[in-house]
């Protein structure tokens, strides 16, 4: 995790429609010479939620990833409009993401490579719906620590109510984790974080504790437009419907054909190989003594 | 009257090509690029252009043509053909650049009317054109792989349904960070380096380190409606600050030279940036992640 130097940008409202929102990036700062991140009033004032807060709920609830929205006036109509259906008074979205493992994402094949083999891309289905259930347990203990510190809070489901008439949801997980500067989404519409690429689950709570919005001191943006989403997805559900466009998914086609062959996951794997996140090939892993070890989870199972 | 063989086995091999030609042919046809032919010895380019041109027998590459004060001016696409060389040019610059290239010392002509006998093409990652019998030039766009590759084709085959408009292929460029063609930047003083060209140049003429004021970089225009407004030449600014020039626009997808340290006061200062009155940002495509200080995790710096 970084430090609290580097740049101060500017984060972005919320889009709809799986349009990109994004963070607003510095320059680069081996270039520039980019100063100290600014400190706002209220973490001057010693607000308790600030970096130490962020790191022990981190650890506390056991995810991998965390990142904060704040809720204000000029955020884009959506976001708000989505949050005030589940709790009006929200100030804050949180978004938590955790890893899905590159061993069991690696199994998925285009359907014409099973051809007189196990069909192993199966096994992402029940993975994806454990780190579900991790997720959804962090999100309710993230809800429970936040009421104790007597705040509102609400762990969204990750399957939200949609939009009477249409296949949206009220709101997009990916789009708010991209305005907390988690990742970029990419062609694919799909979230990609620096740490893992598009090998991650998310969820979100809102809360009414007065957080702030994370911001990113990388300026990158992590899709290399490289097109291998597109090109691999089995049934073309991804295009650009025009030039300077940006690229959208049919919905109901990758949904039905995902329900069809049991969870598709080839633009994820496609997309873990374009961004170099993808662990089973290249060198041995490497420890890391940040992320919560088995240890920690048995310890708090166990309790 | 009855026909000979030669016409009915004419006939035969058109109908044969063109449903193959117009069903799987998506490539983007560059109805702005002409080609020049050179007959004659190319070496002497290179000290006219960013790299050198490449020699016979070698595969065609992208040739940023420099000014006299050593600007850029037009983009080449070179591939040897015969005793010389076919270039892909704008055709707005192609009599400027014939005549530059008649003053080398080893041409011995230029055919200006090759354009009539070729098409030139660009195919992304995720696309692909149909095997014809008749002649076609394919090499790599050597800028970025993500742009696909440049196909030079036989102007008689026949038209295909399915080929695209160019301005689909520029959008993507866009995205990329890249210049579509340099009509836009001629005469404008840019220097390869600003425009990421820098890495073309092999040996002694790669600069070592780049300390650069300003740079080409990606501006997405941050809105969710259509974007009708034409914004290239126009001011990028930040409050009162001009940052930059909008050098070209497609769609919600731009590309902008931006001064790197007023753009980064404008971020610390928290102010928005506008572009023909609509609000855009500026990002820093992945390819350049080489030159930035490298991946900060997110919600590294929570106030």
């Amino acid at each position: 995790m970084a430090d609290d130097s580097g740049n101060p940008v500017q984060t972005r409202d919320l889009p709809d429609n799986g349009q990109h929102a994004g963070v607003q990036y510095p320059p680069d700062r081996s270039q520039s010479g980019c100063s100290q991140n600014a400190v706002s009033a209220e973490s001057r004032n010693g607000s308790p939620f600030n970096q130490a807060w962020l790191n022990r709920v981190k650890a506390e609830i056991g995810v991998d990833l965390i990142g904060i929205l704040a809720v204000e006036p000029d955020s884009h109509p959506d976001f708000i409009q989505g949050v005030k259906t589940f709790l009006p008074k929200a100030r804050a979205a949180i978004i938590i993401m955790n890893e899905l493992a590159s061993e069991t994402m690696n199994l998925v094949m285009h359907p014409a490579k099973y051809a007189g083999k196990p069909k192993t891309g199966a096994l992402l289905a029940p993975h994806v719906d454990e780190i579900h259930s991790e997720l959804d347990l962090a999100n309710m203990q993230l809800a429970k620590l936040l009421k104790r510190e007597g705040y509102r809070s609400i762990a969204l489901p990750r399957r939200l109510p949609m939009r009477a008439g249409d296949m949206k949801f009220p709101l997009s997980f990916c789009h708010i984790a991209e305005a907390a500067g988690m990742g970029t989404i990419g062609t694919h519409t799909l979230i990609i974080t620096p740490e893992f690429g598009t090998r991650v689950r998310l969820a979100c709570l809102l809360t009414e504790a007065p957080l702030q919005t994370t911001r990113r001191h990388d300026p990158v943006d992590d899709c290399t437009h490289c097109l291998d989403c597109v090109k691999v997805c089995p049934i073309g559900a991804i295009s650009s419907p025009g030039p300077g466009l940006r690229y959208e998914v049919d919905a109901a086609r990758c949904k039905f054909y995902r329900d069809y062959v049991d969870n598709c996951g080839l633009c994820q794997k496609a997309c873990s190989f374009a961004t170099r996140h993808s662990e089973t090939i290249g060198p041995p892993l490497t420890a890391r003594p940040d992320a919560p070890g088995v240890l920690d989870h048995l310890a708090k199972v166990s309790h | 009257m009855a026909a000979s063989d030669e016409d009915i086995q004419a006939s035969a091999k058109m109908t044969a090509l063109r449903p193959r030609s117009m069903a799987n042919d998506s490539a983007h046809y560059f109805r702005r690029r002409t080609i020049l032919q050179v007959f004659g010895d190319l070496s002497g380019l290179s000290d006219i252009a960013v790299c050198a041109p490449p020699r016979k027998g070698e595969r065609g590459h992208f040739v940023p043509l420099l000014d006299a004060a050593g600007f850029l001016d037009a983009d080449l696409y070179v591939a040897p053909y015969e005793n010389g060389a076919l270039i892909d040019i704008h055709a707005d610059l192609a009599d400027a650049v014939a005549d530059r290239l008649e003053a080398i010392e080893g041409v011995n002509r230029i055919d200006r009317s090759a354009g009539a006998r070729w098409r030139v093409f660009g195919e992304l990652p995720d696309q692909k054109s149909a095997v014809t019998p008749y002649e076609a030039i394919r090499f790599a766009d050597t800028r970025r792989r993500e742009l696909g590759v440049r196909v030079f084709r036989d102007a008689a085959e026949p038209e295909g349904l399915d080929w695209r408009h160019a301005r689909k292929w520029d959008g993507h460029a866009l995205r990329l960070g890249l210049l579509p063609d340099h009509r836009c930047i001629v005469g404008k003083g840019i220097k390869p380096e600003e425009a990421g060209y820098h890495r073309l140049a092999a040996g002694p003429d790669r600069p070592a380190s780049l300390v650069l004021s300003r740079r080409i970089l990606p501006v997405r225009v941050d809105t969710y409606d259509s974007v009708l407004t034409v914004m290239a030449g126009a001011p990028l600014t930040a409050g009162d600050t001009v940052i930059g020039t909008m050098l070209d626009q497609e769609g919600v997808c731009g590309i902008a030279l931006v001064s790197l340290e007023p753009w980064r006061l404008a971020i610390a200062e928290g102010a928005r940036l506008f572009c023909s009155g609509l609000p855009i940002l500026i990002s820093w495509p992945t390819w350049l992640s080489s030159e930035s200080e490298g991946r900060v995790g997110p919600a590294g710096n929570l106030i």
